[in-house]
């Protein structure tokens, strides 16, 4: 008798779920792998965009001399840096012709790009301690400085993360993740879910920077306070007033006028400047002196400032461009 | 057929594929990771450049408030030519007074008729009672008032120099200082608030520093007004105050001082007041250019003053009071002497401090110009080497990820294989052990000198120590000669690198072999 082949077991459709097994790897590998590599260029952009405000913030006018003070501009600065970079980076592109929304790149949705720019104060940057001038002219909010960050978020699904994709009925319960959006800062990751204050800048020089205001005009001895450049004569009459000008009096005038019981002939502690650059040889001209002479050096670069005359050799050795350097011609 | 030919093959597959995976999900890791650091890099990069342009500014601050000082300290001679000016023109009428006094307490009246008994001589006793009355009552307050003035040139002189090196100090210490509260380490900190992964480490020099590190003088030199502090001084107010002052009631009191006597030649008084009308020689005139002899300083007043009371046979009085009155500081080179002349008077190093004219301690020697800040002259003339003495600052700064070695990201994917084939991706160290655990970052930033205006053309005004116009920038590290090819002394930038420890001199190395490849790229 013989007997009954046992059925051999079909091999068919073992190729398909292996492939189908081996797909869903591959694939979920393939879509990670693309949605990581979005990731890190969007990353790169929110740092990118907190770089460029902390730029721009530097390329505004931080203060103002002024006649009671320097006038600082930090919040002014901070806000125009936001203001400005923040549309510009918006889209995670940085350039400032092109504008769009939020990128959805082919398996990466990120949020608006948001930069945020505050003043850096005291609890940031210790105030320098200047020791006698400190204070004087240059008030504590002159120290500050400004700082930028960005925030923005990507989720690898446009629009929905996974718990909201799946209906969470049948053997498909709870979420699969429970939050596939990341957020980017500019500096550094979201430790403890949210980017910290972003980098720091010292903003502002002290100096007299405004060309197209008196900060660039010369201060004629015979205009005073009047002269064409106020905020530099307010700044030194300040440090002159101040004990680091020494303390002023009118001793001299005090032992004329007993001895003579007249009024004293000069104002013995008044405050005279003379500041005159290049348009006027560095030299302010006097009406009339007793000497003879009638112009004198009143600015390094001018003649006749002997001793120092490095300067009256550099004013004739330095260019008009950058730094005085040679001008490169093409 | 063989009999490994016949062994079943089953699983095959299975193993192609879990290699494959295993290759494609280390790739997918590597992206990432590799994008992490892109990042990171970019982040130390920001924080130096931030912490370098930073140091600039803090620089440029302290340059603007040196500047603003050395204005101030002009402003200073001015009011101490006043000052000395006021005590010279006192002393001229203290002088005459006592002249005139002599001359008068020296004549006696004749008796010899009745016009002279009861005219002339009461006449001449009035007077004589007027003038040691006047000269009784200038010496009587003159001591207290003199000094006082005195003291107060003394006191003008300290001029502006001790609040300059405050200045430099705070530099110093905040900016440049190790360790401790600095401003690139605060500027670290706020970066990184909350960062547990990485120690941040920056250095930082600077062209402040004169030589290779700060130990030495900063480019600020020590120097003296002088010559330019007598131009500038003198362009700052001019001399006619001192020179060509109206009298202030000196010849008319002169003249109501003395009763009926006759003063005449007291309407013009004049003064010299100004620094240094007498050279070396001792000679006067105004010598070597313009009469500025900056060695030494006074303040001359002169009168031809003449006083006449003719009464023959009784009195005969016709004398003049020539002698100026001065009030003369120099150098110790020249004269020890303090001399605050008027007739009558001839104040000496013998005398008190109080008493002392001469315009405070000879701190600047020669002459009796204080001391202030300027740039190290020697630095400003060339441009190329030195850039015109305006100071660099090179930050450098380590993110070191060891602290993250045993806990690193998600994606930093580590395994071994038959315990000596491994794959890390922690980022830490390479297969043959080299440690990658460091990213090293360095920015150069300039203080620069700018005076803003007629469209940009001033850059033609040299820097210097006299005007806030210094500004800050970052910069190429080799705006200058520091980071070109030189056999003879590491640029600052490698010295920055150095003090980051070996990560640090890797970095050097690089950069090194970079300058000998003539590479001229960097930003």
């Amino acid at each position: 008798m013989g007997t009954i082949p046992r059925p051999v077991p079909s091999r068919r459709g073992q190729a398909t779920v292996e492939l189908a097994i081996g797909l869903m790897l591959f694939v979920l590998l393939l879509v990670g792998g693309i949605h990581f590599g979005e990731m890190g260029m969007l990353a790169v952009k929110a740092t990118e965009a907190s770089s460029a405000a902390l730029w721009d913030a530097t390329g505004r006018l931080p203060h103002a001399y002024g006649r009671d003070g320097l006038a600082a501009y930090h919040d002014t600065v901070a806000s125009r840096a936001q203001d400005r970079i923040g549309p510009q980076y918006e889209d995670f592109d940085g350039r400032e012709d092109e504008r769009g929304r939020s990128p959805s790149l082919v398996f990466t949705r990120a949020s608006g790009l948001e930069v945020t720019c505050e003043v850096a104060g005291a609890d940031v940057f210790t105030p320098m301690d200047l020791g006698t001038v400190d204070g004087i002219y240059f008030s504590a909010n002159a120290q500050r400085g400004v700082r930028c960050t960005t925030t923005a978020e990507a989720s690898i699904l446009p629009g929905r993360t996974p718990q909201e994709f799946h209906t969470n009925t049948g053997w498909l319960t709870g979420p699969i993740l429970k939050d596939t959006a990341v957020q980017f800062c500019g500096v550094g990751r979201a430790w403890g879910g949210s980017c910290n204050q972003g980098t720091p800048i010292l903003i502002g020089e002290w100096a007299l920077m405004n060309p197209i205001s008196d900060e660039a005009g010369r201060c004629d001895v015979y205009d005073g306070e009047d002269c064409q450049n106020p905020g530099y004569y307010a700044a030194v009459k300040a440090y002159y007033d101040s004990p680091a000008g020494v303390p002023k009096g009118e001793d001299g005038s005090a032992l004329a006028e007993a001895v003579s019981r007249r009024s004293s002939p000069s104002d013995e502690d008044a405050f005279y400047m003379s500041f005159h650059g290049s348009e006027d040889g560095y030299q302010q001209r006097l009406d009339g002196t007793w000497v003879g002479r009638r112009t004198f050096t009143v600015t390094p670069g001018g003649p006749d400032f002997l001793g120092m005359d490095q300067y009256h050799e550099m004013a004739n050795t330095r260019s008009d461009c950058w730094l005085g350097l040679p001008c490169r011609r093409p | 057929m063989r009999a490994w030919m016949r062994r079943p093959q089953r699983g095959q597959a299975l193993v192609l594929m879990a290699l494959t995976m295993l290759l494609v999900t280390m790739m997918v890791l590597v992206t990432l990771g590799m994008s992490m650091r892109v990042k990171e890099k970019m982040e130390v990069q920001q924080v130096a450049d931030a912490a370098a342009y930073s140091s600039a500014v803090a620089t440029s601050r302290v340059m603007n408030s040196m500047a603003l000082l050395n204005r101030v300290h002009i402003s200073n001679m001015v009011a101490l030519s006043a000052n000395q000016s006021l005590i010279s023109w006192s002393g001229l009428y203290f002088g005459v007074v006592n002249q005139f006094n002599d001359a008068i307490q020296g004549k006696s009246c004749r008796r010899v008729s009745r016009y002279c008994r009861r005219v002339v001589c009461p006449q001449w006793s009035q007077i004589q009672a007027a003038s040691r009355a006047e000269q009784a009552r200038v010496a009587g307050l003159w001591d207290g008032l003199d000094q006082a003035a005195a003291l107060q040139s003394n006191t003008w002189q300290k001029g502006v120099m001790e609040e300059q090196e405050e200045l430099k100090n705070a530099l110093i210490g905040y900016v440049f200082g190790e360790g401790g509260r600095t401003l690139t380490r605060e500027i670290i900190d706020a970066a990184t608030e909350g960062d547990p992964h990485a120690e941040w480490t920056p250095a930082i020099s600077s062209s402040v520093f004169k030589g290779d590190d700060r130990g030495g003088e900063t480019a600020f030199r020590r120097t003296t007004s002088r010559e330019a502090g007598t131009e500038a001084t003198h362009g700052s107010r001019g001399d006619t105050f001192v020179t060509s002052r109206a009298d202030g009631g000196l010849g008319s009191h002169i003249k109501g001082a003395f009763g009926a006597a006759t003063v005449s030649g007291t309407d013009s008084v004049d003064g010299e007041g100004w620094y240094g009308d007498e050279d070396a020689s001792g000679a006067t005139g105004y010598g070597t250019e313009y009469g500025f002899n900056p060695r030494s300083a006074n303040a001359r007043d002169q009168v031809s003053a003449r006083i006449t009371f003719m009464r023959p046979p009784c009195v005969e009085l016709n004398t003049s009071a020539s002698a100026p009155a001065w009030v003369f500081s120099d150098d110790r080179t020249i004269s020890t002497n303090d001399e605050h002349q008027f007739h009558g008077s001839m104040g000496a190093d013998s005398e008190s401090a109080t008493r002392r004219h001469t315009m405070g301690d000879c701190n600047s020697c020669p002459g009796i110009w204080v001391s202030f800040l300027d740039l190290d002259l020697d630095k400003v003339v060339n441009g190329d080497e030195h850039l015109f003495g305006q100071p660099k600052a090179i930050v450098a700064v380590k993110r070191d990820y060891s602290r993250r070695d045993e806990n690193g990201d998600p994606w930093a994917l580590r395994f071994t294989v038959d315990g000596n084939k491994s794959f890390d991706n922690r980022g830490v160290e390479t297969t043959d052990g080299a440690r990658i655990n460091v990213q090293l970052a360095a920015a150069t930033a300039l203080s620069y000198y700018h005076r803003p205006g007629d469209d940009g053309r001033r850059w033609v005004e040299p820097p210097t120590l006299f005007n806030p116009f210094w500004r800050a920038t970052l910069v190429s590290p080799a705006i200058d000669s520091d980071a070109r090819p030189n056999t003879s002394r590491p640029g600052r930038l490698q010295l920055t690198l150095d003090r980051l420890g070996a990560e640090g001199t890797q970095g050097r190395e690089v950069v090194d072999g970079l300058l000998s490849q003539g590479f001229k790229g960097w930003q």
